[in-house]
């Protein structure tokens, strides 16, 4: 199964933090432990909410044939048996292309494969770079059909994607850090659920405050400078779209993997990462991916028609923020 | 599926303030975003100027009562006959000088100490006044002459504040290549 590594677990000032690697991605959850609660509870409830990563790894990846995704997309406009992470995950994809009047759109696959974006790619380690034969003359334009608009019976456990495959790779770590942080609520009132940086952040750390979030420098050197912000989050989740790793370039044209249905073409012009506070992480994360896809022009007028709090980094350098996400600075870079 | 389940409840927030009144202009919006960003920036400014005020008094007046211990010093030297100044840069009391001249020295020494004792007690004044917060203490005005150039606050650096650290990091940090 992807992703299914060993998990480690370490206490350390008075917080148990377990970590382990799915979906392509550093998965970590920081519990605080209540008072008189069992070491063997917490360490328990730490292990299920990471296995939560796993399990919607293996329904909703792309990068197996045989994953419940991959062969529901194998005939999309047929009803089909799904397990129940995968039904919910359609039905938030669903969700997550309303609210962002359309932003969001699972249907990307196409353009996705396209580009070359077909398998897992090395990322961070090499330069990637990806010459196809195939690649059409012009992009591959999903909801060609209007609004993604799948069917879902959840008495049968059912669900018909449309006439076009789907990706949920904008879709499946902020749910999977919805439910992770869920599960997590009964056992450990004060935790992190950190899913490669989109995180939940519940009560706070040991010692009191908010639980601290840098936010990346997505620069190419950005990595020494430190982090551009720094947020205090309780009681709330945060996500980040950045195409600080995962870009290449396909028949010698740059590219990366966040498509704007409108172009079927990598969109976010003049951005490199956006990151948007709110109180669900899928829902964060969404309108993290919907911002940026606005691109450099209009992010600013989206975000605050939208009344989020949002802070973005320019291909520049240049951080902007809305006023909204001010509350939540707790240092900024000058 | 072991500790996943789904709550009847979902996530209510499509959009913060979806059943809100209408929202101003953007105009309206853009100048309210401007004001909160200068205020973060102005408080930055602020807890920069505040380590300034603690940091360039400290050593102005540091500088300063070196510099006045420096004249000070001159001054005795000057004042003194030749013989004892000459014995007191020796720094040989009592070697080859006569006991008329070692009673003046005692006595030029004991002014030195008190004017000493009360640059001391203005550097301490003038540190207690710079560590409230009361704005920039004023320098007590010397008039001394021929005193050394005083450094300019312009040459102090001070030091940028450094990020906290953090218990997560967002961005592509987390992702595994």
């Amino acid at each position: 199964m992807p992703g299914a590594t060993r998990q480690e677990q370490r206490w350390e000032a008075g917080e148990l933090v377990s970590e382990r690697v799915a979906m392509a991605t550093r998965c970590a959850v920081r519990l605080v432990p209540p008072d008189g609660a069992e070491p063997s509870r917490i360490e328990a409830a730490a292990a299920e909410a990471l296995a939560i990563f796993a399990e919607v790894e293996a329904a909703c990846t792309r990068f197996r044939a045989d994953s419940p995704l991959m062969r529901a997309n194998q005939a999309p406009d047929r009803w089909q048996r799904v397990p129940r992470i995968l039904l919910e995950a359609v039905e938030e994809a669903k969700r997550a292309h309303d609210r962002t009047g359309g932003r969001v759109d699972p249907r990307v696959l196409g353009a996705l494969v396209d580009l070359g974006y077909d398998r897992t790619l090395p990322f961070g380690r090499e330069a990637v770079r990806l010459a196809r034969a195939g690649l059409p003359a012009g992009p591959r334009r999903p909801g060609r059909g209007g609004a993604f608009r799948p069917g879902i019976r959840r008495a049968e456990g059912e669900v018909r994607l449309g006439p076009e495959s789907i990706d949920l790779g904008g879709i499946g770590k902020g749910l999977a850090v919805r439910w992770a942080d869920q599960s997590l609520m009964a056992v450990a009132p004060d935790h992190l659920v950190d899913a490669g940086g989109d995180c939940a952040c519940r009560g706070g750390p040991p010692g009191g405050g908010p639980w601290l979030v840098g936010v990346e420098d997505p620069s190419p050197c950005g990595e020494q400078g430190g982090p551009v912000a720094v947020l205090g989050l309780r009681d709330r989740a945060v996500a980040t779209s950045s195409v600080r790793l995962r870009r290449w370039t396909a028949n010698g044209r740059p590219v990366h993997h966040l498509i704007d249905p409108r172009t079927g073409r990598p969109g976010g012009e003049g951005l490199l990462a956006v990151t948007v506070v709110g109180e669900d992480p899928a829902v964060a994360e969404s309108w993290s991916k919907a911002l940026f896809l606005a691109g450099r022009r209009q992010i600013g007028s989206l975000a605050r028609r939208r009344g989020l709090a949002a802070l973005w980094v320019e291909e520049d350098g240049k951080v902007s923020t809305t006023g909204q996400i001010e509350r939540y600075l707790r240092w900024r870079r000058a | 599926m072991a500790g996943l389940t789904f709550p009847a409840g979902r996530a209510q927030e499509d959009s913060p303030g979806s059943s809100a009144p209408p929202l101003p202009p953007d105009s309206l919006l853009a100048a309210g975003d401007e004001r909160a960003r200068r205020r973060t920036l102005a408080r930055q400014a602020e807890l920069r100027r505040r380590v300034r005020r603690r940091v360039v008094p400290a050593a102005l007046v540091g500088s300063s009562v070196l510099a006045l211990a420096a004249a000070a010093d001159r001054f005795v030297v000057r004042t003194l006959p030749p013989a004892a100044s000459q014995a007191a840069s020796a720094g040989a009391a009592g070697a080859g000088a006569s006991p008329k001249t070692l009673d003046q020295i005692a006595k030029t020494l004991a002014a030195d100490r008190q004017a000493i004792a009360a640059l001391a007690e203005a550097q301490a004044r003038l540190a207690r006044q710079a560590g409230g917060d009361d704005g920039g203490a004023a320098l007590p005005s010397l008039s001394l002459p021929n005193l050394p150039a005083l450094p300019s606050s312009a040459g102090v650096a001070v030091p940028s504040i450094p990020a906290p650290s953090t218990h997560a990091v967002t961005g592509a940090s987390g992702a595994i290549p």
